[in-house]
C-alpha cells in the first residue's frame, strides 16, 4: 500500500473522470508531486454511470467545441493504444420547426471547427433505428464520427493507470476530512487514511473535482461558490429480442425556450436492452451521502409513458430491469464550471454543467495550464469561470443550448 | 379465486442505516423503501397462479403503513396485481400482534380463497405476522413454502425445513407464508403493467394500532468485528501475499 506523503505540490480531491484528467494531464505537462485523493473509487459515482459519449452536444461556443473536439482525438488515441473500439454514431431528433434551425446552425458552426455533424433525412433515422418512432420527426442532426464507449468506468480507470505511470499518486478509500485554510491560501488538507488514521498533507495547491460532493469541499474550504449536488434518473430495460442491431446514442431534444415533454430522451444500447435516460427534471439533493433515488410510482409511469410513446410496437416486450439514480454537480445556469477561486488563490475547481466525460481531456488540459503557467494557452476558458453566476460584470460563455439548461428543482 | 397478498414497506436493504437519535427507529430520512423481497415472491406466485387459472381471478394487495407505503402497493400492482388496501397509519410501534389484527379485520369480511404472506420482513425478521392472521382467522396455515399448486376447494405445498421437505394437502381457504425466488422470481414490471398501475386505485382505511404487547426499548447496531485486510495494490502483489499468508498457514497442500 502506498504511504500517504505528508506534503504534495498539488492535491486533487475526486477520481471521477475530471480529476483523473487534470491529474493525467498535469504530469503530461511536467509537473510532480500530484496526488488524487479519492473517498471510494476510481470514477465509482457520476463518470462510471455516465454515457460515456464525446458529441457535439449544445456546443455553439467554438472553443468549447475545440475542447471538445480534442476530448475526441484524446480518447480515440487512448482507445487506439488499449485496443478498444468506441462506439460510433450520435443522433440528434427535434420535433419542432424550431429546433430544425437550431440543428442547421450548429451544423455551420461545428462545420467551421472541422467537426462533421449532418442533417439527415427521417428516412435515414428509420434505417439508423428501424424500431423508434419517427411519426414526429421534423429533424435529425447525424455525427457519424461521434464517439462513445460503452464503459467510461474502464477508460477512466486506464486514463488513471497511465497518470500513474507517469508519477500520480491516487489514493482511493481516502476521503477529505477537512482542509487548512489562512486568508486566501490552502496549507493543506486532511484525509482519513485507509488504515483509519486521520493525516494532515501541505499542498501547494488544491483541485476541486469531487463531483456532486464539490459543494461540501467548498464549504469545508470556506468558499461558497453556486455547485450544486443533483440526481438525475435512467432506466435500464430487459433484453429484447429484435433488439440485436447497434443503434447511435440518440437524443430527443425539446427547443431551449419550451417546456420538456415526452420527446426529450435519451437513450443507447445497453447490452442487449436499451438505456433510456428521460428524467425531466434534475433534483437538488440536500446531501450526496443521504441520497433518495426517488424511483416510485410516479417516475416510472412517466417513464414507461415515454417509451411506450418512442417504442409503440415494443410496448408488451419492454421490461424495465433496472433503474439507476447518479450524483453530480450542476451550476445554475447549466454549463460547466472551471477555474480558480477568486478569494483562494491556489483553489482550483472543475465541474457542473453536461457533459463532463466529453468535456474532461480539454478541460484537464487548459486547467492544467491555468496551475502551472498561470493563464489559458490552449482553450480560453476564462467564460466558464463561475464567477459568471455570482459577479453581474463577469462576461460568461454565450448560451448557446440545444436544451435548456435550467432545468432543476431546487 | 379470491386472492389476498400481504406485503411489507420496508428500508432497502442496500441501504446503510443509522439509528435515530433516541435509539427506538432507524433514522429514515434520506433512506429508500422498497417492498419487502420475499413478498414481491408472494405477489409473483399469485399472478402466476391468476395467470394459470384465467383472468377470473382477483388479486388484491394490502399493507400497512404510512401513505408512502402505497408505492409498494403500485409495485405489486404495475407487476400484476388488480388491486390494493393501504391501511394507513403514522403511529410508530406496530408489533406483530397489533399489524394482525388490523390485517385480519382487513381481511375478514372479503372472503378470500387465498391470503399469502412473504415468510418473514427484511427488516424485523419476526416471521409472525401471517401466522398470527391465520390465527385470528382461524385458517390453516402453512410457513416457509417453496411450491404451491391450487385445486378447486384445496391446495398442495411443499414446507421447506432445516431437514427437508414436508408436503402438505391443504383446505381452502387458507394462509400461507411464502420464500423467496424458490417459490417464484418477481418479474420485471412490463411498461403496460406500470401505466396500468397508475390508474388502479388503492382502497385507503385509516388504522389504529392498539395496545402493542412489545415495546423497543433500543435498537443497537452490531459491529461487525471481522477485519478486513488489503493485501497489495496490484494483481502480482496480491497473489503472492496471499500464498505466502496460506501458507503460513498451512492451508496449501505439496
Amino acid at each position: 500500500m502506498q504511504d500517504i506523503p505528508n506534503k504534495t505540490n498539488i492535491a486533487i480531491i475526486g477520481s471521477g473522470i475530471a480529476g483523473v484528467c487534470v491529474a493525467y494531464q498535469l504530469a503530461q505537462h511536467g509537473a510532480d508531486g500530484i496526488a488524487v485523493f479519492e473517498k471510494e473509487e476510481i470514477a465509482g459515482e457520476a463518470t462510471g454511470l455516465s454515457g460515456g459519449s464525446v458529441r457535439p452536444d449544445y456546443l455553439g461556443n467554438p472553443e468549447m467545441i475545440k475542447a471538445v473536439k480534442y476530448g475526441v482525438d484524446f480518447y480515440q488515441n487512448l482507445a487506439d493504444e488499449k485496443n478498444i473500439k468506441p462506439l460510433k454514431g450520435n443522433l440528434f431528433l427535434g420535433y419542432t420547426d424550431e429546433m430544425e434551425d437550431l440543428f442547421q446552425e450548429k451544423v455551420r458552426v461545428l462545420e467551421k471547427c472541422g467537426w462533421n455533424e449532418e442533417m439527415v433525412s427521417k428516412n435515414k433515422v428509420k434505417e439508423l433505428f428501424p424500431h423508434l418512432n419517427t411519426e414526429d420527426v421534423k429533424s435529425a442532426m447525424y455525427g457519424p464520427d461521434d464517439i462513445r464507449f460503452d464503459n467510461p468506468y474502464r477508460i477512466t480507470n486506464l486514463l488513471a493507470k497511465k497518470a500513474q505511470e507517469k508519477g500520480v499518486d491516487v489514493f482511493t478509500s481516502t476521503p477529505i476530512k477537512g482542509i487548512d485554510r489562512t486568508n486566501d491560501h490552502i496549507q493543506g488538507i486532511k484525509v482519513k487514511a485507509k488504515s483509519g488514521e486521520e493525516k494532515y498533507i501541505k499542498t501547494n495547491y488544491l483541485v476541486n473535482c469531487a463531483g456532486a460532493w464539490m459543494k461540501k469541499i467548498n464549504q469545508m474550504a470556506g468558499l461558497d461558490l453556486p455547485f450544486y449536488p443533483i440526481r438525475t434518473r435512467f432506466s435500464v430495460t430487459d433484453p429484447i429480442d429484435e433488439f440485436d442491431y447497434i443503434i447511435p446514442s440518440i437524443e430527443g431534444l425539446v427547443p431551449p425556450d419550451q417546456e420538456p415533454d415526452f420527446h426529450e430522451m435519451w437513450m443507447h444500447n445497453e447490452q442487449k436492452g436499451l438505456l433510456f435516460h428521460a428524467d425531466m427534471y434534475y433534483e437538488e439533493i440536500p446531501d450526496p451521502d443521504k441520497m433518495k433515488s426517488g424511483f416510485n410510482s410516479a417516475y416510472l409511469a412517466e417513464i414507461a409513458e415515454k417509451i411506450a410513446y418512442h417504442f409503440p410496437d415494443w410496448i408488451d416486450k419492454i421490461k424495465i430491469k433496472s433503474n439507476v439514480a447518479a450524483k453530480r454537480s450542476f451550476a445554475q445556469d447549466g454549463l460547466t464550471g472551471v477555474g480558480r477561486s477568486k478569494e483562494v488563490s491556489n483553489f482550483y475547481y472543475l465541474g457542473g454543467g453536461h457533459g463532463g466525460f466529453m468535456q474532461a481531456p480539454g478541460l484537464g488540459l487548459a486547467l492544467a495550464e491555468l496551475i502551472l503557467e498561470g493563464n489559458y494557452r490552449t482553450f480560453d476558458m476564462a467564460p466558464w469561470d463561475i464567477r459568471r453566476l455570482t459577479e453581474r460584470d463577469y462576461k460568461g460563455p454565450p448560451v448557446d443550448h440545444l436544451r435548456c439548461p435550467r432545468r432543476i428543482i431546487y | 379465486m379470491k386472492i389476498a397478498v400481504c406485503i411489507k414497506w420496508i428500508p432497502d436493504t442496500a441501504e446503510k442505516l443509522e439509528l435515530r437519535e433516541d435509539k427506538k427507529w432507524i433514522a429514515a430520512a434520506g433512506i429508500d423503501f422498497t417492498m419487502n423481497r420475499v413478498d414481491q415472491c408472494a405477489v409473483e406466485k399469485a399472478i402466476r397462479i391468476k395467470e394459470a387459472r384465467g383472468d377470473e381471478d382477483e388479486i388484491v394487495v394490502f399493507s400497512l403503513g404510512p401513505s408512502e407505503a402505497s408505492e409498494g402497493i403500485k409495485m405489486a400492482m404495475a407487476m400484476g396485481a388488480d388491486c390494493g388496501v393501504l391501511l394507513t397509519t403514522d403511529e410508530e410501534g406496530w408489533d406483530a400482534n397489533c399489524t394482525a389484527e388490523a390485517l385480519a379485520s382487513a381481511l375478514e369480511s372479503r372472503d378470500f380463497d387465498l391470503i399469502l404472506f412473504g415468510h418473514e420482513s427484511g427488516d424485523m425478521s419476526n416471521c409472525q405476522t401471517g401466522l398470527r392472521v391465520a390465527h385470528r382467522l382461524n385458517l390453516p396455515c402453512v410457513s416457509r413454502i417453496r411450491d404451491l399448486e391450487i385445486f378447486e376447494e384445496s391446495a398442495s405445498c411443499k414446507r421447506e425445513t432445516e431437514a427437508g421437505l414436508e408436503i402438505y394437502k391443504v383446505k381452502l381457504p387458507a394462509v400461507f407464508t411464502t420464500l423467496g425466488a424458490v417459490l417464484a422470481t418477481p418479474r420485471y414490471p412490463s411498461l403496460r403493467g406500470i401505466m396500468g398501475a397508475k390508474k388502479k386505485e388503492i382502497e385507503e382505511i385509516k388504522v389504529n394500532k392498539g395496545t402493542p404487547q412489545l415495546e423497543i426499548i433500543e435498537l443497537e447496531k452490531i459491529t461487525n468485528e471481522r477485519k478486513g485486510e488489503i493485501l497489495g495494490d496490484d494483481k502480482k502483489s496480491a497473489v503472492s501475499n496471499l500464498m505466502k499468508k496460506l501458507s503460513e498457514k498451512g492451508l496449501l497442500k505439496g
